[in-house]
């Protein structure tokens, strides 16, 4: 019984943080591993890190202001047509933020601008 | 007189076009993957069929006037079999032109670039499209999104005809996607650009990487033996096989020069019997480029749909597997037949 307590413990204490987004209206979970430095697993294995910046492609531009202001966003650098790069304020919470503005009727997609391993085949 | 100004001109024109026909590249018997050759192949006992069916007579499409831009780790721009292919250069970390290795060990972007435009020179190797113009960026181990697209942006301005990637993170973003698709409908003067991409070799499904976008090319490799190569990727997008061969065979390509790189037997060159081999689906997807470059050297209007729809349309099948509708998702639509591809497009 005592070794069933601790296990459950220690498996409590070393769980990742789920966390999701939303790609192409599916829900993508991803496991967070590594609290740090904010590096996050897929579900078949593949690392993805972030920092505090998220992409946002824009169907029209309206709005642009105003989601700045209701998100506490900044810094915005135009990536390519209707697609900005962001900064979150608060880095907690980067997926809330993304998967609100993932709903809204002008923003085609929003997303974390993932880093990713390129890795040589 | 006016004869003989006549006769010369005649000789100097005809050897423009034959321009490749009587240069022995001393390293070319060892391109078992392009070529049949028969020493070569009865001394590694390599299958009879395991090439692309390349041929001498093939060597007059060169890539000429086809741009290229190959996306990789880095490259030695000063290689002996390099001379003259590499028109323009650019780094995504530095922003400048220095493309060159940020680690001795590293080769990668060398060798893919070495199956495309090495140069017929009699030295070295050839490559499949010696007289295309080569642009060579330099991409970053680790990218965000964000990077990448700036990356394909500079690809963009250079208007090129075909993008050659050997990696991949196997989680595609939707923001490189859309980029993607973008460039493959809309570039080249809306004839789509053509995105040549390695489908990886990790046999994992390959439906969430870049390669498994629909409007790019999805390339396997085969190996010696004309089978699939070791630990190939997989899956409904994977389009179509070339032979690079695997641990028991690789082929023969460009090395660091000196002793940078990984050539053992050779310093500038990793030979196809090279302690490690230069193999898998990196070394499939410039050959597929290459036979890209060639296919638009015969007809430069073809778009990016009617190129994929000849290459998968006039594959071998190998392997004793069923083709549902052409496609099996370890085999694609079959190995890559350049001496069928050309006689296709000729018959246009």
């Amino acid at each position: 019984m005592k070794f069933v307590l601790i296990l459950s413990l220690i498996t409590v204490a070393f769980a990742s943080e789920k966390i999701f987004y939303i790609y192409n209206k599916k829900n993508i979970s991803l496991d967070k591993i590594d609290s740090n430095v904010s590096t996050y697993k897929t579900s078949n294995g593949i690392l993805l890190s972030i920092d505090n910046k998220i992409l946002i492609k824009f169907i029209n531009l309206n709005n642009f202001y105003k989601y700045m202001e209701d998100y506490n966003l900044s810094k915005s650098k135009k990536i390519d047509s209707k697609l900005y790069q962001f900064q979150v304020f608060n880095k907690s919470k980067l997926f809330n933020t993304i998967n609100s503005l993932a709903l809204k009727n002008d923003i085609k997609y929003a997303e974390p601008d993932f880093i990713k391993k390129s890795i040589l085949r | 007189m006016k004869n003989w100004i006549y006769i010369l001109t005649l000789i100097i024109f005809v050897n423009c076009g034959n321009e490749n026909k009587n240069i022995v590249n001393p390293l070319q018997y060892s391109q078992w993957s392009l070529y049949f050759n028969e020493e070569f192949y009865t001394e590694y006992d390599i299958n009879f069929n395991a090439s692309i069916h390349h041929k001498k007579d093939f060597e007059k499409y060169t890539g000429r006037n086809i741009k290229i831009v190959i996306i990789d780790d880095g490259l030695d721009i000063t290689h002996e079999d390099l001379k003259n292919a590499i028109s323009d250069t650019w780094d995504l970390t530095t922003k400048t032109n220095d493309v060159s290795y940020t680690f001795s060990n590293e080769y990668h972007g060398t060798a893919v670039t070495g199956i495309i435009a090495s140069q017929s020179n009699k030295i070295g190797i050839r490559g499949l499209a010696p007289n295309s113009e080569i642009i060579f960026l330099k991409h970053k181990q680790n990218m965000s999104n964000s990077e990448t697209i700036e990356l394909l942006n500079k690809a963009l301005s250079y208007n090129p005809d075909i993008i050659n990637c050997s990696w991949g993170t196997y989680h595609v973003s939707q923001s490189v996607k859309e980029k993607i698709q973008d460039m493959a409908i809309n570039g080249r003067n809306g004839k789509g650009i053509i995105f040549v991409w390695a489908a990886g070799n990790n046999q994992v499904d390959i439906s969430t990487d870049e390669s498994g976008i629909e409007e790019v090319i999805a390339v396997g490799a085969t190996n010696k033996n004309n089978e699939l190569a070791y630990l190939n990727n997989y899956g409904e997008g994977l389009d179509i096989l070339a032979p690079s061969g695997d641990y028991e065979l690789g082929i023969t390509t460009l090395d660091v020069m000196g002793d940078n790189g990984i050539g053992i037997i050779n310093s500038n060159y990793i030979l196809s019997n090279n302690t490690i081999t230069f193999d898998g689906t990196s070394a499939s997807t410039p050959i597929i480029t290459g036979i890209v470059a060639i296919m638009l050297e015969l007809n430069p209007l073809l778009t990016r749909k009617e190129i994929q729809d000849i290459l998968i349309a006039n594959t071998d099948k190998i392997g004793n597997v069923e083709y549902i509708n052409g496609h099996n998702i370890f085999y694609g639509f079959g190995k890559v037949n350049l001496s069928k591809v050309i006689d296709k497009i000729n018959s246009i």
